[in-house]
């Protein structure tokens, strides 16, 4: 129960100056991480994908590993890792890196296909070759859905960022597993929980908001045919 | 392969606390999870999209729900007075595991050929027949790659429970964590992915039994190639 000693609600566990400053740094690594292992999960899923391209028959061996992958509890493919990678950030960027392939490799493949054939054949009649026609046409129309994937691959890890505390990087994962183990404080597990939440929702809102700018034409051509 | 050593020893999975009891939890967690994700996402994703209602709404707490950290809600039931059991882990994973299930029911409802549901409106068919014989089998696909990746993340996610001390096939993971023993990890790991691949497997055979003829797969890759 607690009582009064332990409530749910309570700022008190951030007035303390040394658990402020360690609350604080452990939400910037926690941004830190989603954001380096988007970044490069994006890098790599956009290799396999245009990989799959040229060579269809990777297809099933590429999205097989990737959901194989997913289906690796965080917390055993993390601790896994730790012979290979010791208590550096290489081995919770390694392991979130492989849990964002499934969603964005996907999501690239779904979006280029959704192109309209007419726009490829258009583009090709213009003599536009293989790399101009992916930049300029077939990425353009597949950013809807590439961004969609985004946002989901985003979100995801940050709630797999929690299990890197098995490599002492949890960014609020720590807080929270400290939290648990510190005799049950309520107040620290409470602001973990809503810190993982907040940070979630905003890269939510910004990528959303960043897809919105970059698509723009999209917005504009419906505007015109209808 | 001495990492699969602690797999291959039978001894390892009988007793008290051998790997068959922890399976029976992971399967007992994960098949009520599974359960309660589908029947509340299936049903609301089916009516909401074929009233092509509440999209937005359907849309926004799929996003709040993608945002709560499974692992989060366990600890917090942990630290509460009601603990980490069958129930609380079910309303966790279930928060995890609905978005899913309901983003693509309803898309693959509300996305059913527009012409389709016209021609079974035009010959007389009420809603519920709209339902069960166009938008269902029309969306199937969606619906079921949906349940599918419920099925996959639930199964990895109920390892959490062994956290709280709810056991399941996470002990193995905690037990390795903490004993600094990758075979007991590697040996949790490995269930796990061999579970999710079954259940994959299983609801890809369900999906194809309720699949109607006409829209198999091999039904039309045969007619679309009578030349060959």
């Amino acid at each position: 129960m607690g009582g009064n000693n332990n409530p749910w609600f309570s700022l008190e566990f951030l007035r303390d100056p040394g658990q402020r400053q360690a609350f604080i740094h452990s939400t910037m690594e926690h941004i830190e991480l989603t954001a380096v292992s988007v970044a490069l999960g994006f890098i790599l899923a956009f290799a396999l994908a245009l990989m799959v391209r040229r060579y269809p028959r990777f297809e099933g061996l590429i999205v097989g590993a990737a959901d194989t992958i997913y289906s690796v509890p965080s917390i055993a493919l993390f601790s896994l890792l730790l012979p290979f990678t010791g208590l550096s950030m290489v081995g919770p960027i390694i392991g979130l890196v492989l849990y964002t392939q499934l969603i964005l490799v996907r999501a690239i493949l779904d979006g280029l296909r959704s192109v309209p054939a007419s726009a490829v054949e258009a583009a090709e009649g213009l003599g536009y070759g293989g790399v101009r026609r992916l930049l300029t046409v077939e990425m353009p129309l597949a950013l809807p859905t590439i961004f969609g994937g985004a946002r989901v691959a985003t979100v995801s890890t940050v709630g797999q960022v929690i299990a890197a505390f098995a490599l002492s990087h949890g960014g609020l994962g720590e807080t929270l597993t400290v939290g648990y183990s510190n005799n049950l404080y309520k107040q620290e597990v409470v602001d973990a929980v809503v810190g993982i939440i907040v940070i979630a929702l905003a890269f939510d809102v910004l990528i959303l908001v960043i897809g919105k700018l970059v698509t723009r034409w999209n917005r504009i051509g419906r505007g015109a045919t209808s | 392969m001495s990492w699969l050593s602690y797999l291959l020893d039978w001894s390892n999975w009988t007793g008290p606390s051998g790997i068959l009891v922890l399976l029976a939890q992971h399967l007992e967690y994960t098949g009520a999870a599974l359960g309660a994700t589908i029947a509340i996402g299936l049903p609301l994703g089916i009516v909401l999209g074929h009233l092509h209602r509440g999209e937005a709404l359907v849309l926004g707490l799929v996003g709040i729900g993608r945002a709560v950290p499974a692992f989060g809600i366990v600890v917090l039931f942990a630290v509460s007075e009601w603990g980490v059991n069958l129930a609380t882990l079910t309303i966790t994973l279930v928060l995890f595991a609905l978005p899913q299930v309901l983003t693509n029911t309803y898309l693959g409802i509300a996305e059913a050929s527009a012409g389709a549901v016209e021609a079974a409106a035009g010959m007389g068919m009420t809603g519920w027949q709209i339902i069960r014989r166009i938008e269902i089998p029309l969306g199937l696909p969606l619906i079921a790659s949906g349940v599918r990746s419920a099925a996959v993340q639930i199964i990895a996610t109920a390892t959490i429970a062994a956290y709280a001390g709810a056991g399941g096939l996470g002990l193995l993971v905690f037990r390795g964590y903490d004993t600094n023993m990758p075979k007991y990890q590697v040996a949790g790991a490995v269930l796990v992915v061999v579970l999710a691949l079954l259940a994959q497997a299983l609801l890809a055979k369900v999906q194809q039994m309720v699949t109607p003829v006409g829209l198999r797969k091999g039904h039309r890759r045969m007619a679309g190639s009578a030349n060959v």
